[in-house]
Order: C-alpha cells, then structure tokens, then sequence
C-alpha cells in the first residue's frame, strides 16, 4: 500500500517539478542562447571589422604563431606574393621573409621588437623589398607566444624620395639655367662696351701707323743720305721699316674687323629692315663657330648660292646661324664621321637655308617642345635652352620660319624660309 | 558623257573598283574606290608596341618583310637602339630579296598578260607575247615562277620563312648567318642572275644597266630583242606606252638600305618640276575629305586614329589621301630611280615623264640593280666582330617612325606610346598614296590623273587601256586599306 500511495505522490507532484525544472532550464538555455547569439554577433561584428581592416591594409601583415609558422597573412601579403592563402598557412615563416644583408640574419625571426628592418618577401614569380616591424614584445599578453609582423614595400618611400630629389634637381637646374642666360647677357653687354671701348685706340693705332709708313721712312731715308757717318745697324733698321710697318697696318686692320663683327654680333642694329647679303653672312657665320671647335675631323660642307640678298636684320640672322650651326656641332661632335653641311638656294621669291648634321637627330616626342624656353637637353651649363627659342623668334619678327625634322638617313635638318628676299 | 564602273580587277592584290566618266571614248573624270575595311590601326591601341611586330606584317602577304622592316624601324627609336652592322645587312639582304621578288612578279604574272588579250591579236607581236605571257599558260610565266622560287629560298635561310617572318627586330636580324650559309645565298643569287640575263634580259645585268641615255638603251635592245624585256620594249614602241597614264610626275622617295655610313643606298627626297628636293617627313597628312572616315579633315599620322563611318555623303572610297605639304605624290620604283639618280630612268623621266613605259622600264632597272647589290652585300659578307641583333628592352622615346621603300613605294609606320601600350598606329602604305582618293581641295590622286585622257575601244567592258595603267602602278589594295 506504502508502495503504492508512494507512487501515486511522486507520480502527482514529482511529475509537476519535474516539468518546472524541464520548463525553467529551458527558459534558462533559452536565455543563454540568446545571449550567446548577442555576443556572437557583436564578436562577428568585431571580426568582421578586424578582418576589414586587415584586408584593406596596404601594408603587408603576417601572423605566426609560437613556432613561427604562418597562421595568418592579409590579402596585401597575398596580392604582392601571387601565393593562395593555403600555400602559405602553417609553413615557417623562413620560406617567406629573408634578410638581405648578412649581418642581421642569424636569428632575425625570433626577435620580438625591431623597427624598419630591410627584408626581401619571397613571392612566386618575384621578390618585394619591405621595411618590416614587429612590436610584440609591448603589447603581447602571455598567451600569444607568436608573431605580428607589419611591412611595407620600399618602392614607395622610395618613389616618394625620387620624385622630391628630382623636383630637387629640377630646380638646381632652372637656377643654373638663369645664372648661366644671365652671365651671357652679361657678357653681351660687356663684349659691346669692350668693343666700343677698343675702336678709339685702335683708330688711334691706325691713323699713327697710316702717318709713320707714310712720312716717316722718307723722312729716316734723306737723313741717312745727307749724314755721312751712319751706323750700318740704322740703316738696316730703316730698311726694314716698310715692311714692318705693313705688316702692322695689317694687324691693326684685322683688330678693327673683329671689333666691328664683335659690335655686329651683340649690338642691336640701329637700321633693321637693310639689304644684306646672305650667302656672305652664311659663310662668315660658319667660319667662327668651325674655328672654335675642337674635332677638326668635322666634315664641313658650305653648298651656298652666291650673292643671295635678303631684307631683314642681318646680326639677328647671323645670331640664328651661328646657334644653329653650334647646335650641329654638338651634335656631331662625338661622332667618328661627323659631317655638317649648309646649304642655300633661291627659288622663285624665297631663299631656303638648310642646317644639315648626322647626329642622332631629335627624339619624335621631343620635336613639339624643342623651340620652347629653356628647353635643352645639353648638360647643364653647356646650354641654356634659349637659343633655338630666341633664333626662332627673331626668325618670326623677320617674317621668316624655322623648322624642324629628323633625315630618313639619321641627323636633324632645321630650315630657315626666308620670303623677304630683296629686289637687286 | 557615259559612266562605266570598272572591277573588280583580277591579278591584283585585294579589292579595286573604278568610275570612269567618259567624253566621247575618252575618260574625263576618274574615281578610284578602295572597297575593303580592315582595321589594323585599331587593333593595335591599346597593346604592348613590340605586338606590332606580330601583327603589322599580317598586313599583307606579299610585302610582309617591308612591313616588318617598317614596324622595326619606328620601333628602334622608340627603343633607341640601331641594328648591328650584321643586322642591318641581313635586313637588306630581307627587304632586297623580296622587293627584287615582287617586281619580277609584277612584269610576268601582273603586267605582261594584258597583252595576250584578245584585243590585240592583230598586231605582229601578237602571237609571240601569247606564247610567253597568256596568263596560266605562258612559257615564260613557268621560268620565271621557277626562278622566284630559287631566289626566295635565299628568304628561307636569313629569315626561316616568307611570309611573315619574325626575325626582323629593332636592333637588328634574330637570324645569324654563317659563312656556309653566305655561300649559299651567293650561289642563288647567281641562279636568279642567271635567269635575268638568259631569260629576261638577254644581256648580262652589266652590259643593262651601263645604258646611260636613251639613245643607249634603244641600241641595247637592238640587240636583245629574243628576251622577254625585249619583247616588251617592241610592244611598248608599238602601243606607244610613253603615251599612255600620264600622271603629273611628282614623285617622293623615302630611301631604302641603309649604309653603314649613315646614308641610304637609294636616297631620299622628292622631285618634281622644280628638281630634287629635300624631304620633311613632318610635313605628311593624311585627307579623309572623300573617304569613309568621321569628320572631313586633314590629319597628321600623329593625331588619334579616325572611325569608319559608312554614311558619309562625299565619301567614295575606304582609303585616304595621303599629301606632302598639301601635294600629290608618286611613289614606287620610279620615284626611287629618279631620287637615286639612275642615269637611264633620269633621261627617260626628263623625255617622258611619269606614265607606264617610265614605270615597268624603272622597275627592271631597278631588279637588275638590286641583284648587283645583294651580289655586292654578300662578297663583303658578314663581321665576325658584330652582332647579328642587340636586345631593345627599355622603352627611350614615346613615338617612332619607320619610313621605308616596299617594292610599290614608300612605306610608313608610326607608332606612338602611352606607358607601354600603343595609343596611336597609323600606317600609310605605297598604293594609299598612288591610289588615294580626292583631297578636300578636289586635286584627285595620282592614278585619278593618270587615267584621265585613256581611251577605251568600241564596246570595251573593261577598257584594256586602263588596265595597263592600273597595273603600270603594280597596286595593292590589302595595304592601301590596312
């Protein structure tokens, strides 16, 4: 009966808390459940935005862990080595990260704290220079034994660094430019003043040597007939006076013709619009700037037309021929068969002068730019840019035109068209 | 006045139609249409430059080398390197073989089997020239396929094959020939000779080209009548060729084969009435003012590629009107004899002019020259202390320009860069200049004024008279559309 009455409780009340403890733990793993879903999803969210961050990293992240294999690389790591992530997760980081310079490499990977270590990355098909840091040291709790590496690729600073040392450069350049075009200008204004300094002396010189060869030996000669005892010395010496006196003439003629070329060649012109005569000009041009050269082995070939008259300024004109042909020579003057030939000839109402080297001629790409201002590709110092774009202006004032192409043959060709041709 | 539409025309490369419009039995007005598009200039943007070297002698399979050594050319300075000395031989040796190989193609298989026609089967010479040139069938036709052969094979050995060879790079030949290999070029060229002087010619190339005036050339054919020359020279006598496709006789020469010291073994320039004349590459355009290209300007081959448009209402032809400084030009075997001064093609252009005797005689001169040089090349032979090729990596210039001479005239590339990759191709072949179309000031193109004042016989289809002159300037269409 006990037994019986004993079943018949349980089985009343038993049953009831039974299903209150059932009912309340799953209320209870209810409960839990939510709260592992709240939590579960901020930790996806904190994820998420951790692994966000990481992917969009530039720079290069690999993790390690305590044996210093690989558990974790971003994509930049990925994108630079062209490796998968399964070809990298769990090797040693070795395989992957080399020192460069000897020194460092023993034990390098170990280390907890370093900062801007030049390392090679090892990818695929190429390696990648990085400044790398590690920093775990500070901030690692103690159970994270392995490492966070960050790096980054040296191209960048590195471009970063170039593009300022150019700009740098350009800038030294440009100054050395204007120092160098206003020394010239300078030295324009002075070789003027100098010129016209020299033509009272030298005016002096010739008007005294023109009164000596004139008077003077007739003067010595009767003394020596009317004086009896003369020394032989003095007569030789006046015998040789005539000729001497020559040849000082002569000297004191060239002075005067390099002083008034000297005035022709930095002076403005006082008349511009005069008839000149080209063809001279031409050959007077070439003639000072071949003396001037050091390769005597230039082959010079003048193909001129004779007494070819042009209106116009001619020093402005013998400016552009003397920038052109001193172009040419540079341009030729490394050369083993260099060969500069000018040619001109007239047709119908217009001369044609050519500029002819076989240098290596003007790079295509350079051919819109090479009249602009300060536009050289000689060394520093070696020019200033401002010839062709001064010779091409003075050109325009003279209603002329400068042009020019690179032969089929090799060398560049620049054309002068002249249309003011005078009527003689 | 009657109009008569003329193509397509067989035994010439690609597609060529003409509108003939006729005064009585003489041709007033002619308009030559290119009737082909096909883009290669567009297909280029946008890849990596060295790809031209693939792609441009695709252009045509029958001048592939000049495209090559075109492409190869504007390459070099936009790499900055030059061939070896080597390399440079070998691609003269290229260029020659098949320029010499096109122009004996010309007379026998393009040219001469317009006088089998039965049109002429009157004339004395009739029979003979049926015998030697029917097309198919001539005797002479068969030799001088054979002789092609033998002389092409010389292709084989400096640049592995023909067409569209590889071998030709900027700094020079990927193909390095060795002594025995000298040797045997030399013995084929002295087959080809053989042919020319037993076949063709009927003298030794020596004894032809030492003709300096007409007065000489008249005496040499006195005595080589029996060759195939020969033959023509009578029909030419005959139909008074020197008569026949005028044209105005401005002619432009790039030059070709380069000289080790910095010249060109054929020089460069132009002619006209006023003489020889320096060339400024800089000054050539290109007109689309008739042609099926947007817009209706004149281009530098520097500004950016024109689309196609079908539409256009002016437009009658797919090629475009290439002009130096604005002036029709000429080009093609004569234009390179008279730049070069050949003194025999110099008389006869003083005599004559430019029409269709200038043009073939020209042509053989220059065949029978080419196989002098070629003999001269490899006597000299190659160095053994210069490279057949050095490697162009590094990219020195944007833009470059290849401006050489295919057999039918000067071809030119030009290339420029964006980065690495091409953003601008632009090619202007030999016939686009002699077969171009109107410009935007109407002057119409070279053989345009050529055909004016041909005749055609009563009830001609195809009028024989302009199937000369078309042939006189050995087209090829697949080029001049590019």
């Amino acid at each position: 009966m006990d037994k019986q009455q004993l079943e018949t409780s349980f089985n009343d009340q038993a049953w009831i808390s039974v299903l209150q403890a059932v009912e309340d733990s799953y209320v209870q793993s209810l409960n839990y459940q939510a709260e592992i879903e709240t939590k579960n999803a901020a930790l996806d969210q904190a994820h998420q935005f951790i692994s966000g961050v990481v992917s969009a990293m530039s720079d290069v992240l690999i993790v390690t862990d305590d044996a210093l294999s690989i558990s974790q690389v971003n994509t930049a790591f990925l994108n630079m080595t062209h490796y998968e992530e399964s070809d990298v997760i769990g090797k040693p980081i070795e395989n992957f990260v080399t020192i460069p310079s000897k020194e460092f490499s023993n034990g390098f990977v170990e280390q907890r704290l370093y900062q801007d270590v030049l390392v090679d990355l090892q990818g695929r098909y190429n390696t990648t220079r990085l400044t790398m840091s590690c920093s775990c040291a500070q901030v690692c709790s103690s159970s994270f034994k392995g490492r966070v590496l960050v790096g980054r690729p040296v191209s960048e600073v590195l471009l970063a660094h170039e593009a300022l040392q150019k700009a740098y450069k350009e800038l030294a350049v440009t100054q050395e430019k204007m120092l160098q075009t206003e020394k010239m200008a300078s030295l324009g204004r002075l070789v003027a003043g100098v010129a016209h300094e020299l033509n009272t002396p030298i005016s002096v010189l010739q008007g005294n040597l023109w009164l000596l060869q004139n008077n003077l030996h007739a003067d010595m000669q009767s003394l020596i007939e009317q004086s009896d005892n003369v020394d032989e010395q003095v007569v030789e010496m006046v015998n040789d006076l005539p000729s001497l006196l020559e040849d000082s003439q002569e000297a004191a003629k060239q002075i005067n013709r390099i002083v008034k070329e000297l005035k022709q060649f930095s002076y403005q012109d006082a008349l511009e619009q005069q008839p000149f005569n080209l063809s001279r000009l031409i050959e007077v041009s070439s003639d000072w700037s071949i003396g001037n050269v050091l390769n005597a082995q230039i082959q010079f070939t003048l193909d001129v037309e004779d007494a070819l008259y042009v209106v116009g300024s001619s020093s402005k004109f013998q400016q552009v021929m003397i920038n052109l042909i001193q172009n040419a020579i540079d341009a030729v003057e490394s050369l083993e068969k260099p060969v500069i030939t000018i040619k001109a000839l007239k047709k119908e109402q217009s001369i044609t002068v050519w500029v002819e080297d076989n240098g290596l001629g003007i790079p295509i790409e350079l051919m819109d730019k090479i009249f602009d201002p300060f536009f050289t590709t000689k060394e520093v110092g070696k020019g200033t840019g401002l010839g062709l774009s001064i010779s091409y202006q003075l050109l325009k004032e003279m209603n002329a035109e400068l042009s020019v192409w690179n032969k089929l043959e090799g060398g560049a060709v620049f054309q002068i068209q002249l249309n003011s041709v005078a009527q003689i | 006045m009657s109009r008569m539409i003329v193509g397509p025309f067989n035994r010439v490369e690609g597609d060529l139609e003409i509108t003939l419009d006729f005064d009585g039995d003489k041709v007033r007005q002619a308009e030559v249409n290119a009737t082909l598009f096909r883009g290669f200039e567009s297909m280029l943007e946008g890849r990596k430059a060295s790809d031209v070297l693939i792609f441009a002698p695709r252009i045509c399979g029958i001048c592939s080398v000049s495209q090559s050594v075109a492409a190869a050319t504007a390459l070099s300075q936009i790499y900055g390197v030059t061939p070896t000395e080597n390399g440079q031989k070998a691609i003269n040796l290229m260029l020659a073989n098949e320029n010499a190989a096109d122009l004996l193609t010309h007379f026998y298989l393009f040219f001469m089997p317009d006088f089998a026609r039965e049109v002429y089967q009157d004339q004395p010479w009739f029979s003979e020239v049926k015998l030697r040139f029917k097309a198919m069938r001539g005797r002479s036709v068969s030799g001088a396929l054979q002789a092609r052969t033998t002389w092409l094979k010389m292709m084989g050995i400096l640049a592995g094959r023909w067409p569209h060879t590889l071998a030709i790079q900027p700094g020079g030949s990927s193909r390095a020939i060795v002594d025995s290999e000298t040797l045997q070029l030399t013995l084929l060229a002295r087959q080809f000779r053989q042919f020319l002087e037993q076949q063709m010619l009927g003298s030794s190339l020596e004894r032809f080209l030492g003709c300096q005036t007409e007065a000489e050339f008249l005496a040499w054919q006195s005595n080589t009548t029996s060759s195939d020359f020969g033959l023509f020279c009578e029909v030419a006598r005959a139909l008074e060729l020197s008569q026949l496709g005028c044209s105005p006789g401005q002619l432009m020469s790039y030059g070709n084969y380069p000289d080790m010291e910095g010249g060109r073994t054929f020089a460069s320039g132009i002619f006209d009435k006023g003489g020889r004349k320096i060339l400024n590459p800089n000054l050539i355009t290109e007109d689309t003012h008739y042609a099926h290209y947007q817009g209706s300007d004149i281009l530098s081959p520097w500004a950016d590629n024109v689309a196609p448009e079908l539409d256009k209402a002016q437009a009658y032809s797919w090629c475009k009107a290439p002009r130096l400084d604005g002036n029709v030009m000429e080009v093609g075997a004569l234009a390179r004899q008279v730049m070069t001064q050949q003194p025999l093609i110099n008389d006869l252009m003083a005599r004559y002019g430019s029409n269709v005797y200038t043009r073939i005689v020209a042509r053989v001169v220059e065949l029978a020259t080419i196989v002098t040089l070629v003999e001269s090349w490899l006597e000299t032979g190659f160095t053994k202390e210069s490279a057949f090729c050095q490697s162009a990596t590094t990219v020195a210039c944007s833009k470059g320009m290849g401006l050489i001479e295919a057999a039918r005239g000067g071809l030119g590339h030009w290339i420029e860069l964006e980065g690495d990759q091409i953003k601008n191709f632009q090619v202007i072949a030999p016939t686009t200049w002699n077969f171009s179309p109107k410009d935007s000031r109407n002057v119409s193109g070279a053989l345009e004024q050529a055909l004016v004042g041909a005749r055609k016989l009563p009830n001609e289809q195809t009028p024989v008279s302009v199937q000369h002159i078309v042939r006189s300037f050995d087209p090829c269409m697949v080029c001049t559309v590019h």
